[in-house]
């Protein structure tokens, strides 16, 4: 019932073991890895800012109205900052790198499949592993910490703005309450969740690509299957992450 | 003395028996044993055997899902038999495929490097003549700074071949090479694979339907049908013979057409 499920886990679990095997051995296309951010990275940075900011207002917005009514609003700083570097950062990012950069990964992969370019690479003697599969894992490895610090950045800014225009919250009481209540930890646990969540982004994609049978169809067939298990994956990797890093 | 220079006469007429006789037993250079292949429980290769010898250009032909491509994705490892036994006399070995499967959104350049550039420590200058050389023995080095959308059909597959040559292999394998072509650049790209195997000595491997492919290159022809080597003989028997295998080509017919009733 659930053989082709185990069978892909089985594969992308193989091919992590491969991908840093190679990268443990400095055999890295620094180019290609290069040329993989800037084409993925630059892309998904106006989505990245975009839905912060929007999703920094809305928090702002209704944490604002609820501590009014505590007479608490000064705290509002502290709880935008707090949950956008322990959640919402790394979340929104990896969010935006599974629907853009995993989708397209996995399609294009899954063309390279089903129009017999993955074969030629084997024929040649080139792992497909070391050839597609570690550039695109370090560059989501690294781009999404990058993305996950701007969507941070920019949900607190945006939260800051609103509190100030919603309740006249003063932005030196603000930024006092993200002082406050942020420790280096945080930011590096951030960053680590960042990083988790772009490897495991890449290798669903590229996993789901190199496991294309046929044409356009099984081509549709991995972006759905990329969006979906990066979702699932991602969120509960977050939970067990939190509950890890950020125990009462 | 004379008994001297008889027995070196002797000695070189035994040692020429040898060599005959080594001649005629000579070690194919691939050779199929007994191959089993199936997939989702349809059996596709059904205990084949075939041997193939150096610098001789085979044709496997059959009709369309008897197992010609199985064959040739055996021998670039990119799928495992069930059973059997495979032996490949050889160290390098180049493919050029049915979709000629050259990488879009490189140069032409490129593409006939990459094989190179990823699995052996040569310096550029080396690679680049490899390039060049492999570029001119199909005729389009002037398109190394193009990409692979700006070219013909025709052109990419002569690119796939080029491709396939730049590892110096012993063996090429090619994967239905006149499919999609117009008759004129069909012929011309065969005219390029008898040329690649006469200057280079590689031993040819195609994988194809078609009867004017087949009448052009092959040195020898097997027919495969069912997953089993069915009918095996030179070109000339292969136009000649009138068992019921090479007539359906002739014929352009189907082989159950002239296959007795079971």
């Amino acid at each position: 019932m659930f053989r082709d499920e185990i069978k892909q886990i089985g594969e992308a679990g193989i091919n992590l073991f491969k991908a840093f095997w190679y990268i443990s051995r400095g055999k890295i296309n620094w180019d290609e890895v290069a040329r993989q951010i800037v084409k993925t990275g630059f892309g998904s940075l106006f989505i990245v800012a975009i839905t912060s900011s929007f999703i920094g207002l809305v928090l702002s917005l209704q944490l604002s109205i609820q501590l009014r009514q505590f007479g608490a609003e000064h705290f509002v700083g502290a709880l935008i900052s707090g949950t956008a570097i322990r959640e919402l950062g790394p979340i929104i990012s990896a969010v935006v790198v599974a629907g853009r950069v995993g989708t397209a990964v996995a399609a294009e992969i899954g063309s390279m499949r089903s129009s017999e370019q993955i074969d030629a690479l084997i024929v040649f003697g080139i792992d497909p592993v070391k050839y597609l599969i570690v550039p695109r894992l370090l560059s989501s490895a690294i781009i999404t910490p990058l993305l996950s610090t701007v969507a941070t950045f920019l949900i607190i800014i945006a939260g800051m703005f609103l509190a100030k225009i919603s309740v006249d919250l003063n932005y030196d009481v603000y930024l006092d309450a993200v002082r406050v209540v942020n420790t280096t930890h945080d930011v590096m646990v951030m960053l680590l969740k960042a990083c988790i969540f772009g490897i495991t982004i890449a290798i669903v994609a590229t996993t789901a690509g190199l496991q294309v049978k046929g044409g356009a169809e099984a081509v549709g067939d991995a972006t759905t299957k990329t969006v979906v298990w990066s979702y699932v994956l991602i969120f509960i990797f977050n939970y067990f992450l939190s509950s890890y890093f950020f125990r009462v | 003395m004379s008994l001297f220079l008889s027995l070196t006469i002797f000695l070189v007429l035994i040692s020429l028996g040898f060599n005959m006789n080594n001649f005629d037993k000579k070690e194919p250079i691939v050779s199929f044993r007994d191959v089993c292949v199936s997939f989702n429980s349809t059996q596709i290769l059904k205990d084949l055997s075939f041997d193939i010898y150096s610098g001789e250009i085979v044709t496997i032909a059959g009709p369309s899902g008897s197992g010609k491509s199985t064959i040739l994705r055996l021998l670039g490892k990119l799928i495992y038999m069930d059973s059997g036994e495979i032996n490949i006399n050889a160290q390098k070995l180049g493919m050029s495929f049915q979709r000629s499967a050259l990488f879009n959104s490189m140069t032409i350049w490129k593409n006939v490097a990459l094989a190179l550039e990823e699995t052996t420590n040569l310096s550029k200058k080396k690679i680049n003549k490899k390039v060049q050389a492999a570029l001119e023995l199909v005729s389009l080095a002037h398109t190394e700074k193009m990409y692979p959308d700006e070219l013909s059909g025709g052109m990419q597959k002569r690119i796939s071949i080029a491709r396939a040559l730049v590892v110096s292999p012993e063996i090429i394998l090619y994967d239905e090479p006149s499919t999609g072509l117009d008759p004129g650049t069909a012929s011309k790209l065969e005219d390029d694979m008898i040329r690649l195997r006469d200057k280079t000595g590689v031993t040819s491997i195609v994988v194809t339907h078609d009867f004017d492919t087949i009448k052009k290159v092959s040195d020898r022809v097997l027919i495969l049908y069912d997953g089993k080597i069915r009918w095996e003989g030179t070109k000339n028997e292969f136009l000649t013979d009138e068992s019921p295998y090479p007539r359906s080509f002739r014929e352009r017919t189907s082989i159950e057409d002239l296959l007795p009733p079971t």
